[in-house]
């Protein structure tokens, strides 16, 4: 009897054989331990590839992942960058609290502060006794990074292109949050993150 | 950049290098993007779990302990990304999804995507990262008959890889040897 092949076996396993020779070949097939090992392998790896319904990421969603790692653009030489304040317009946990409500220190803060055109919206999340802080800057030009300062602390990350960012986890402390961008800085120059901080 | 090596390109990610940050990004897109997408959410919100997986590993390049196990990392931390996404998503979840110590987050990611079903997107993208080190006539191929949900004829196939009809099975018989030692090389 001649061996049985490898082409032969992929055939079987590909599903490309007429049932009655199918069948036969099955039978060869179980009487050698080597041949089963195979048709099991390549049923196995036929079928993952056949299953196989993942999609490509778009390709705006993979630039802005890119992003986080490149440096963000510096000022064109000769410019003047303007350096400006930003103002605390609304505070979640100083807003007006509905009859019955009292502040929860461990819920989200909403900050929104303004500097000339532009917005930054700020949160500020507890997790397990440290902080997170997101945001987003609003404006003529988002295409910068954001750098928060603190004791002996310097954290950088870039804004996407939608002017979020994401800070990693810090301790409890005051900060100053500066956004920089082509032809600005934005300096939020005293950030208290505390469980009890009434005012930033 | 091309370090075929997954430990070498989380080192090089190590040191801010933002080609090797390019190279490990574009080899994981798409395994990062079908969890969410698996698990049943839609573009933006598989964005945005992106978005957060690629951040947590950037926060964790110098933590992670396996970084040739770097697929499974990203896979596994995809899978927890997408179900805190799930939980922000619902408007009727009145529980704090930041919160890691709510009730609700102590819930299992795997009720969502078991890992069976993991391990299983896990080898479909070893099986497609093998595919790719293969010469461009197997990896070609391989595609058309087994990628595609309507594979197209034999004599189609003949035609665009410019080979007789006749060789495509003995060809297909040895790209697929071929695809499985890579497989075994890499192994997954």
């Amino acid at each position: 009897m001649t061996p049985i092949t490898a082409e032969q076996i992929i055939d079987l396993a590909e599903g490309r054989l007429p049932p009655s020779e199918a069948a036969a070949l099955r039978a060869r097939i179980a009487t050698d331990p080597v041949a089963q090992a195979e048709l099991q392998e390549f049923e196995a790896l036929i079928s993952l590839i056949r299953d196989d319904d993942s999609v490509d990421a778009p390709e705006h969603v993979i630039a802005r992942a890119l992003r986080l790692m490149q440096p963000p653009t510096p000022a064109p030489k000769g410019e003047i960058v303007r350096r400006f304040i930003a103002t605390l317009l609304g505070d979640s946990w100083q807003a007006p609290l509905a009859v019955g409500l009292r502040s929860d220190p461990t819920s989200v803060r909403s900050l929104t502060y303004r500097a000339e055109d532009y917005d930054l919206d700020l949160q500020v999340l507890p997790r397990a006794g440290q902080w997170h802080l997101r945001g987003q800057v609003l404006g003529p030009e988002i295409d910068g990074s954001v750098t928060l300062q603190g004791g002996d602390r310097t954290i950088s990350v870039p804004l996407n292109e939608l002017g979020e960012f994401h800070l990693p986890l810090v301790d409890a402390g005051v900060y100053s949050l500066l956004i920089t961008l082509r032809m600005c800085e934005i300096a939020v120059e005293r950030l208290e993150l505390s469980p009890l901080a009434p005012s930033i | 950049m091309r370090i075929d090596d997954d430990a070498a390109l989380v080192k090089a990610c190590q040191r801010g290098d933002a080609m090797g940050w390019e190279t490990l990004v574009r080899r994981y897109q798409r395994l990062i993007y079908t969890i969410p997408r698996r698990i049943g959410l839609g573009d933006d919100d598989a964005a945005e779990v992106f978005q957060r997986v690629c951040v947590a590993l950037l926060e964790n390049l110098s933590k992670i302990e396996q970084p040739d196990r770097i697929g499974a990392w990203l896979a596994t931390t995809a899978r927890r990304e997408s179900w805190r996404q799930v939980r922000r998503t619902r408007p009727s979840e009145s529980l704090d999804q930041d919160d890691e110590q709510s009730p609700a987050m102590q819930i299992p990611d795997t009720a969502l995507l078991p890992d069976e079903l993991l391990e299983r997107i896990e080898r479909q993208h070893a099986v497609r990262r093998a595919l790719e080190q293969l010469d461009d006539r197997c990896r070609t191929l391989l595609t058309l008959l087994f990628y595609r949900s309507d594979p197209p004829l034999y004599s189609d196939i003949a035609s665009q890889l410019e080979i007789p009809e006749g060789s495509i099975g003995p060809t297909r018989a040895r790209c697929l040897q071929k695809l499985r030692r890579v497989l075994e090389g890499s192994g997954a």
